[in-house]
């Protein structure tokens, strides 16, 4: 699965006709693009649908895509703009309540003991980034699966680069502070 | 890039944190259908954007070669050719011959020289083959007519055209008097002696004078 070559080696290959290539970028993206879409949503379903969406869009876009375009951030400019449009049919706005996230799924099964502690990290994290605002944990989401830098978040949503910076800022200090050991997971 | 590291935020710790909850990806079912459509996409041929060098440079190719193609026809393709012209030239001579054969005879060489004369233009496909051949053999009397009439330019110049049978309705007998007799004086002794054989036939009555008389009959001989 090391494959040497570069994201936009992989892409061109693939546009030629070379089906393995895109295995190979799709494993390298699959689970930060459904991360990305399952903890900015809240909404398992949502995120299936969503990260199926997105890689619909670029197979079908192959044949334009073109060297140097850099696909991590050509992936998730395709996810942001998904899930802009997801809020903006749903009626609210990114500045809006966070309420679906009270929906926010638990483990989808028991596991045994081993997993118990792993278990209670995944809710306490789902719980403070539930007590996040959908801006601020966007921006969070997309330096921690997208890996972009603050320039390319404030690109990607159209907002100011302090503006990016501060709400990074108050993400991780919100964040940090829920999940630090000893401190008390809120209530949903 | 390093600044604008520098002015990120701090996350240590929480990176890992973050990395140890956030475990979740999708269902297998999900990466078969994924995976299934892209081998599905990349196993058809791939479309060629328009912007392509490649598609352009052939559309403007195609394009270019229409035009040229089209301006050809309109150059040449309503044009008289070179054929025609030698054809209308063979037909002019053949006209005049006519003038000084008996009438029976010229006018069946008249619809043979107009067979030959007008092959395309009244030939079905199926007597193509025919029509080549005569139209060739016309071709080739038409050059050694013409070779003739150049090699007797001079003289030619020097001639009047001799009249059409159908201006003569116009030209009172001694008006055709004076024709036949500039006939005679230039030696086209054929000729003068076919319009004398007409001027009879159209006035019997009149007078032909003497010197037109003795220069036919004596060429006759």
């Amino acid at each position: 699965m090391d494959d040497p070559r570069s994201d936009d080696t992989l892409m061109l290959a693939y546009r030629e006709g070379d089906a393995a290539a895109f295995e190979v970028l799709y494993g390298r993206y699959r689970k930060p693009l459904y991360r990305y879409f399952f903890y900015a949503c809240g909404d398992r379903a949502l995120a299936d649908e969503f990260f199926q969406d997105v890689w619909s869009r670029i197979i079908q876009a192959k044949d334009r895509y073109r060297r140097g375009a850099g696909f991590k951030r050509y992936l998730f400019r395709i996810a942001h703009n998904r899930l802009v449009d997801h809020w903006r049919r749903a009626g609210r706005t990114a500045e809006e309540g966070d309420e679906h996230l009270d929906q926010f799924p638990g483990p989808d099964t028991e596991g045994p003991d081993s997993e118990a502690e792993r278990d209670e990290l995944r809710n306490e994290l789902m719980n403070a980034l539930r007590q996040l605002p959908p801006d601020q944990r966007e921006v969070f989401l997309l330096q921690q699966e997208a890996g972009l830098t603050l320039e390319q978040i404030a690109q990607r949503t159209g907002v100011g680069r302090e503006t990016v910076k501060s709400r990074l800022r108050y993400a991780v200090n919100k964040l940090r502070t829920q999940l630090s050991p000893g401190s008390e997971t809120p209530e949903p | 890039m390093t600044e604008d590291k520098r002015d990120n935020p701090d996350t240590t710790g929480l990176d890992k944190l973050y990395r140890q909850a956030a475990d979740a990806e999708p269902d297998r079912r999900i990466d078969e259908a994924v995976l299934g459509k892209a081998r599905r996409s990349a196993s058809r041929p791939r479309r060629r954007s328009l912007r392509h060098p490649g598609a352009w440079g052939t559309g403007l190719a195609a394009a270019a070669s229409l035009v040229l193609a089209v301006g050809l026809v309109f150059q040449y393709g309503w044009q008289p050719t070179p054929e025609s012209e030698q054809m209308k030239q063979f037909r002019a001579r053949a006209e005049m011959e006519q003038a000084d054969k008996p009438a029976a005879p010229a006018v069946g060489d008249s619809r043979k020289l107009q067979d030959s004369a007008e092959p395309t233009a009244i030939r079905e496909s199926a007597e193509l083959n025919r029509v080549q051949v005569t139209g060739a053999r016309a071709r080739d009397e038409a050059e050694r007519e013409g070779q003739e009439s150049r090699k007797t330019e001079a003289d030619e110049a020097r001639m009047a055209a001799p009249p059409p049978a159908e201006e003569d309705e116009e030209r009172t007998p001694e008006a055709w008097l004076d024709q036949i007799r500039q006939l005679v004086n230039n030696g086209q002794m054929s000729e003068a002696r076919y319009q004398v054989r007409l001027f009879r036939e159209s006035y019997p009555s009149a007078e032909i004078p003497v010197e037109i008389r003795e220069a036919v009959a004596s060429d006759s001989e």
